[in-house]
């Protein structure tokens, strides 16, 4: 990821941006389940798998912003909601990756309690949490 | 169907399946290039996209720009991403299969770069 960052900063024009859009660094899918307008939560899921990649890309970043080849513009948190029919779809969604995350110890048990009571019409929530980096170049890359 | 509201200033989107259909886990369609226009205007720019996998982000802001540099480890999805951009009529992008850290870029200078979900 060094590299990449540094790769493609000396792509850039002077003033050229640099988006990056990735997880956030400490919030993992939570999981909630949604009846009646009642929302009930049930735990942030865990991957601890890509831990270390989150933490790998801040590290380069950083390091780029140390070495001034970039400066921050901003950094922003959000979110973004998905609503799933039931608990087969929500299995389904958390495998479309190659690491899928998977619920905490216990979660999973009190998950599928919670879900077997719910009446029908039922949905469960699982919000994700990204970040926004943009960095500016400040000169070095190539020119216009 | 998508829903959207503002929290606190950030954007907060859902996104609600039927029962039937799979939603994607990256966020809804419009989302990240609202987020990227928060910081750059794509429009006119010359864009270098770090893995763009099978151009759904790319989709989004193709048209908008001078040109794209999309760049993606996978060959398959590369193959395919090319057919479909072509039978869109999507004629500004070019692809390149590899990493960022060693595919050639050619000689040209961008304005923005993008890492989406590139890790």
């Amino acid at each position: 990821m060094v590299h990449a960052l540094e790769r493609v900063t000396s792509q850039l024009a002077p003033g050229g941006v640099i988006i990056c859009i990735q997880p956030h660094r400490m919030k993992r899918p939570f999981i909630s389940v949604i009846a009646q307008r009642r929302r009930m939560p049930i735990g942030f899921l865990i991957n601890p798998v890509f831990q270390p990649l989150i933490n790998s890309a801040e590290a380069a970043i950083a390091k780029a912003l140390d070495r001034k080849l970039v400066t921050l513009i901003g950094k922003e948190n959000h979110r973004f909601r998905v609503q799933l029919a039931n608990p087969n779809q929500l299995y389904r969604y958390l495998h479309t990756g190659q690491r899928p995350p998977r619920f905490a110890p216990g979660d999973k048990k009190r998950f599928l309690q919670v879900w077997s009571a719910m009446p029908k019409g039922a949905t469960i929530e699982v919000s994700e949490f990204l970040t926004v980096i943009a960095l500016r170049n400040e000169g070095g890359g190539k020119g216009m | 169907m998508l829903r959207y509201a503002f929290c606190n200033g950030a954007i907060s989107i859902s996104s609600v399946s039927t029962a039937t259909e799979l939603p994607s886990d990256y966020p809804p369609p419009g989302m990240e290039l609202r987020l990227i226009r928060r910081f750059v205007d794509p429009k006119g720019r010359r864009v270098l996209e770090i893995g763009c996998g099978d151009g759904r982000l790319t989709r989004e802001y193709a048209r908008l720009t001078k040109n794209v540099l999309a760049i993606e480890p996978d060959p398959a999805s590369i193959s395919e991403v090319r057919r479909a951009f072509a039978a869109e009529g999507i004629t500004n992008v070019s692809f390149r299969v590899g990493s960022a850290q060693r595919v050639r870029f050619g000689g040209g200078a961008f304005d923005i770069a993008l890492f989406s979900w590139s890790l």
